[in-house]
């Protein structure tokens, strides 16, 4: 039997890379297999990175591979997204270990890195191509990307887009309560007296100025 | 050249960020230039306390790096002309500066300002060295706890090994009525240990937790209590003699009464 669903041990925990060529379900099954026959084994590791192939799983998708992994005490750490223009199957992004202290890489633009965790006061994301953020990013953190950045939560911290000089790159937020807005060369820092926002926000350039629109 | 000021404490939480922050707020109310230097570097509070924290581009340690001019870094509070903070950064730690650099930035702050307040971090480690690196004179935060009195007296000691002798002392969070019941320790018997000379005594009060919340030094409140110890204080500082602050303790009504029956 080929297999289509590989763990692999890596400095930063355990990865696990999918073939997606293969169908969804088969994957499943497979994976179901593999954790039921290691169950052992699997005890203790708490995250999982999965390292997969060519585009992303659906949202319905990554919901049941969370669900499995659960039953085994396993917990979905990170999960890279894939650029399409790099079909190479099963190959590992290269998603650093510790994201605590300052992260630099240098990759080609088109990337997007995906943290998912909260970003805590004093932890710096410096990243080539945009950033998600799935968690909340707390004061004093610090998220520098060339691209855009995306937060699944509440954004309390400094987020600057566009750090290379892109005046078209955009910092959304569930909430967008970040104590400065710097997008390229243009600084925003927020009102002393800051409401909670009601609904999703986006921020860019519109005339020379960081502008935030509901999204 | 203006003077250097550290507000250290050995221990944590005995609130040296609010007494500087009160103190330069106090002497900026009184007309003088005053610049806050947040060394706490990695757990900087002393913006929050001001109320700065989303003003903040350069810190400190882009300063000493040379990332940016040091009145790039300084920035105006929004309430006070004459009163400016120099953050720290939040994403490096104290091994990001030395001594000697600390030194010559005080140097640099003293020529511009009349008063330049430096918040060490709690410790006697490498932040705790940086700070005092550039001061002129110190200032002890204790409260009326033992362990703060034990690591304030440390804290005396390795000053004076750094050659900065004659600390002058405040005793923060003093409640009158438990003093006045032999439940906490009272000033004479702190000053007794430490052998310092007293600028000050700063009782506990609520409203320090409000302001502090708030963002506004509570020193520019008329009302509260910690207020006016403070604002004494500051007049201490420039030179004047002001009497130490006597505690009426409020007994309840209850207790009066009690005592008119002669319980």
């Amino acid at each position: 039997m080929q297999e289509d669903v590989v763990f692999k041990g890596s400095k930063g925990g355990l990865e696990l890379v999918i073939n997606q060529a293969v169908d969804f379900a088969v994957i499943l099954e497979q994976l179901k297999e593999k954790l039921e026959s290691a169950a052992q084994f699997f005890t203790g590791s708490t995250g999982v990175k999965v390292v997969s192939g060519t585009t992303m799983l659906t949202g319905d998708e990554r919901r049941q591979l969370i669900n499995l992994l659960s039953d085994y005490g396993l917990t979905l750490s990170e999960y890279p997204e894939m650029d399409a223009s790099k079909p190479e199957h099963g190959q590992a992004l290269d998603t650093p270990g510790d994201i605590s202290t300052e992260l630099c890489q240098e990759v080609e633009g088109g990337q997007t890195l995906i943290v998912s965790r909260v970003l805590r006061g004093g932890q710096k994301i410096v990243f080539q191509g945009s950033v998600l953020i799935m968690g909340d990013v707390n004061p004093g953190a610090e998220i520098i990307a060339s691209g855009n950045i995306t937060v699944q939560g509440t954004c309390r911290g400094i987020a600057h887009a566009g750090a290379n000089g892109d005046k078209t790159a955009t910092i959304m937020a569930d909430k967008l309560m970040a104590s400065q807005l710097r997008i390229a060369g243009l600084i925003a820092r927020a009102p002393d007296n800051q409401d909670e926002p009601t609904c999703r926000e986006i921020a860019r350039i519109v005339n020379g100025s960081v502008v935030i629109e509901p999204a | 050249m203006g003077e250097v000021i550290v507000i250290t404490s050995g221990k944590g939480g005995v609130g040296k960020t609010t007494t500087t922050a009160n103190l330069g707020t106090g002497i900026a109310l009184q007309g003088k230039k005053v610049v806050l230097v947040d060394a706490d570097i990695g757990l900087r509070n002393l913006d929050v306390v001001m109320g700065l924290e989303n003003r903040i581009v350069y810190d400190l340690v882009d300063v000493t790096e040379g990332n940016c001019r040091l009145k790039q870094a300084l920035i105006r509070d929004k309430r006070y002309e004459t009163l400016y903070l120099l953050p720290a950064a939040q994403t490096r730690d104290k091994n990001a500066v030395s001594p000697d650099q600390m030194q010559q930035l005080c140097k640099d702050l003293a020529e511009e300002f009349d008063y330049v307040i430096i918040d060490c971090p709690a410790g006697i480690e490498q932040g705790f060295k940086n700070a005092i690196a550039g001061a002129d004179r110190a200032i002890i935060v204790t409260t009326p706890e033992v362990s703060a009195v034990r690591d304030a007296d440390r804290i005396i000691g390795l000053l004076e090994s750094e050659g900065k002798h004659n600390p002058r002392l405040i005793i923060n969070r003093i409640r009158p009525l438990m003093v006045k019941k032999g439940d906490m320790m009272d000033i004479d018997d702190i000053i007794e240990i430490l052998a310092v000379d007293l600028i000050g005594i700063i009782p506990e009060d609520e409203y320090i937790v409000i302001s502090t919340n708030r963002g506004e030094p509570a020193v520019a409140n008329n009302s509260a209590m910690a207020s006016a110890a403070y604002r004494n204080i500051v007049r201490r500082l420039l030179g004047e003699n002001v009497p130490l602050m006597t505690f009426e303790t409020n007994e309840s009504l209850w207790g009066k009464f009690k005592k008119v029956l002669g319980f």
